[in-house]
């Protein structure tokens, strides 16, 4: 009998050894110094501003330049009501063929336009520029950011470009970030060097990008679309 | 010698249960429908509830068995719970997760036993193990109401900020969100910062102590409905009606409260089509082996203020 038990005992001791060590072997396991891993912890702390810095000028100016279209022609083909209200299923097709189309079904478009500054307000933080749209007379009504502030949940420029993804950040915080930096940038680079008031009645030329949110929506509020510009100049005559 | 048979037998039992354990798909016992598991953290809350009905729901119109749990955000619950339905041999779980961190082990015990797991709502902070991630943009989510939130109060004034539970990611998200925003005007000034844990009740309270410190407040932004709801209920039963509360989720309650006229606004979290679109990638990889989509999955968040409240229910667009 007091064999026999020990024997279940050894059984049981070499059962769960080799259960062990078929597990670890399975899955594995390296043991990392707590510094090492406070050291990477840093080194991936991720700067959004930094982040931006780096592509601003070499990367997403260029492709906003190039892949900009006529804001027009954008215009000219949605099937807008005189309410200025439309249903998503209308704009698809115009956003396959001169915007992108996110998976959170917003759709982004590069623009680029020439009009006259009808009104400019600046009683907000959020200012704007209206302009009255070359080539275009309909219910949509075309604001540009006039600063000193854009809003954070813009995210046009980030979305627009198409090479800056979700799936590449950490979480969705730096995935957002991103897009306020880039709105941070346009507000010093492109809005600051200029005096919104005395835009008012010129004929400007700009480049940009806007946004309009169709996802959950039932119909789609087309009386205003705000763009973001990343070029913005006074047109001479001519 | 007898005895030492026995003791090889029990090893290579062990070691060929290891093996089916660590590598193998599981078999169901049985040829019926394939089950899916769908966990949430609470059912009392309306969001968590609706998406567990929803993804259930869904996957049963599909064709599969469903087993519904929930972890009370607890991720040792959360990770017995993966091992029990690992066991029982499910083909996948839908999960709304209890912790960014925490919940890495779990859906890389799933992923090793051959189910796949289908994240929504809350990211994790891998990628690569979990077959998508279907996550409500609650950063745009947060972005969009606090500039409403800035706009109604005219870019200045105090404000109080009641913030989630500690161990859901996105009540770090939210109000990092908030602050990203609201943070950038000098003339917002935040005069108390309190976690009411998601609760009604505990925001109750914890707004009747606040206004009795801080009466000279205009405004309070919460982490989400509830709490929201709990703050206006404090704020009522004091005659405060003049200070200005948001919340974030957009339940049933919240655009109840926006149409009286006591909620200014909330964020409506994309709930049933998260919910959806988890049994569906679930059921198109049970199929194919493929979600066809990125891992990764941003939804857009939509404002809801008295100009649009009454267009919503039950977290969608009413048809």
């Amino acid at each position: 009998m007091a064999r026999a038990g020990r024997m279940k005992k050894r059984v049981l001791g070499t059962s769960v050894l080799v259960l062990i060590i078929a597990l670890s072997a399975r899955f594995g396991f390296t043991v990392v110094p707590i510094e090492q891993v406070t050291e990477q912890r840093l080194a991936e702390a991720f700067d959004a501003a930094t982040f931006v810095d780096e592509m601003w000028e070499s990367r997403i100016l260029p492709a906003i330049d190039e892949a900009a279209v006529d804001l027009s022609l954008v215009l000219n083909e949605w099937a807008v009501g005189s309410d200025g209200f439309a249903v998503t299923d209308d704009l698809i097709e115009t956003a396959q063929r001169y915007g992108v189309i996110t998976t959170g079904q917003a759709h982004i478009y590069l623009v680029t336009a020439t009009g006259t500054v009808t009104a400019v307000n600046t009683e907000t933080s959020l200012g704007t520029i209206t302009v009255d749209i070359d080539g275009y007379q309909g219910p949509v009504s075309v604001v540009l950011f006039a600063g000193p502030r854009i809003p954070s949940d813009d995210s046009s420029i980030r979305d627009g470009v198409q090479f800056i993804q979700f799936g590449d950040f950490r979480d969705q915080t730096e995935y957002g970030r991103v897009a306020g930096e880039i709105n941070r940038r346009v507000v010093r680079d492109v809005l600051e060097p200029i005096s919104a008031p005395d835009l008012l009645g010129q004929r400007i030329r700009f480049t940009g990008s806007f946004t309009v949110r169709t996802f959950n929506l039932v119909r789609i509020d087309l009386n205003q679309i705000r763009v973001i510009a990343t070029r913005l100049s006074v047109e001479s005559d001519g | 010698m007898k005895q030492r048979f026995r003791a090889l037998m029990v090893v290579v039992m062990v070691l060929a249960a290891a093996t089916a354990f660590a590598g193998g798909q599981q078999q169901s016992a049985t040829d019926g429908p394939k089950t899916i598991g769908v966990i949430v953290p609470a059912v009392e809350n309306p969001f968590f509830g609706a998406m567990q009905e929803i993804a259930g729901d869904k996957a049963e119109e599909l064709g599969y068995r469903t087993i519904r749990l929930v972890h009370n955000d607890d991720a040792t619950t959360q990770m017995q719970q993966f091992e029990s339905l690992i066991s029982q041999g499910v083909a996948a779980i839908i999960l709304d997760n209890a912790g960014a961190d925490a919940t890495v082990a779990a859906v890389r015990r799933a992923r090793d036993a051959g189910v796949g797991v289908f994240l929504v709502d809350r990211e994790i902070t891998q990628e690569g193990i979990a077959q998508a991630q279907i996550v409500s943009n609650n950063y745009q989510g947060a972005t969009i109401l606090a500039e409403y939130f800035v706009q109604l109060m005219g870019e200045r004034g105090n404000y109080v900020e009641l913030t989630g539970r500690d161990t859901d990611t996105n009540a770090h998200v939210r109000s990092r969100g908030y602050h990203d925003v609201i943070d950038q005007f000098a003339q917002m000034r935040m005069v108390a910062q309190q976690t009411a844990n998601w609760s009604q009740t505990e925001a109750f309270r914890v707004m009747e102590t606040i206004l009795q410190q801080h009466p000279d407040i205009q405004g309070v932004i919460a982490g989400n409905d509830t709490m929201a709801l709990g703050a206006q209920a404090a704020l009522l039963a004091a005659g405060r009606r003049d200070v200005i509360v948001v919340g974030f989720d957009g339940s049933d309650d919240a655009i109840q409260s926006i149409l009286r006229g006591e909620l200014k606004a909330t964020a409506l979290q994309p709930v049933a089509e998260m919910a959806i679109q988890a049994a569906m990638q679930a059921d198109r990889w049970i199929r194919t082996g493929s979600t066809d989509m990125p891992e990764k999955q941003s939804i857009d968040m939509v404002l809801i203020t008295p100009a649009n409240a009454d267009q919503f229910e039950r977290f969608a667009p009413k048809r």
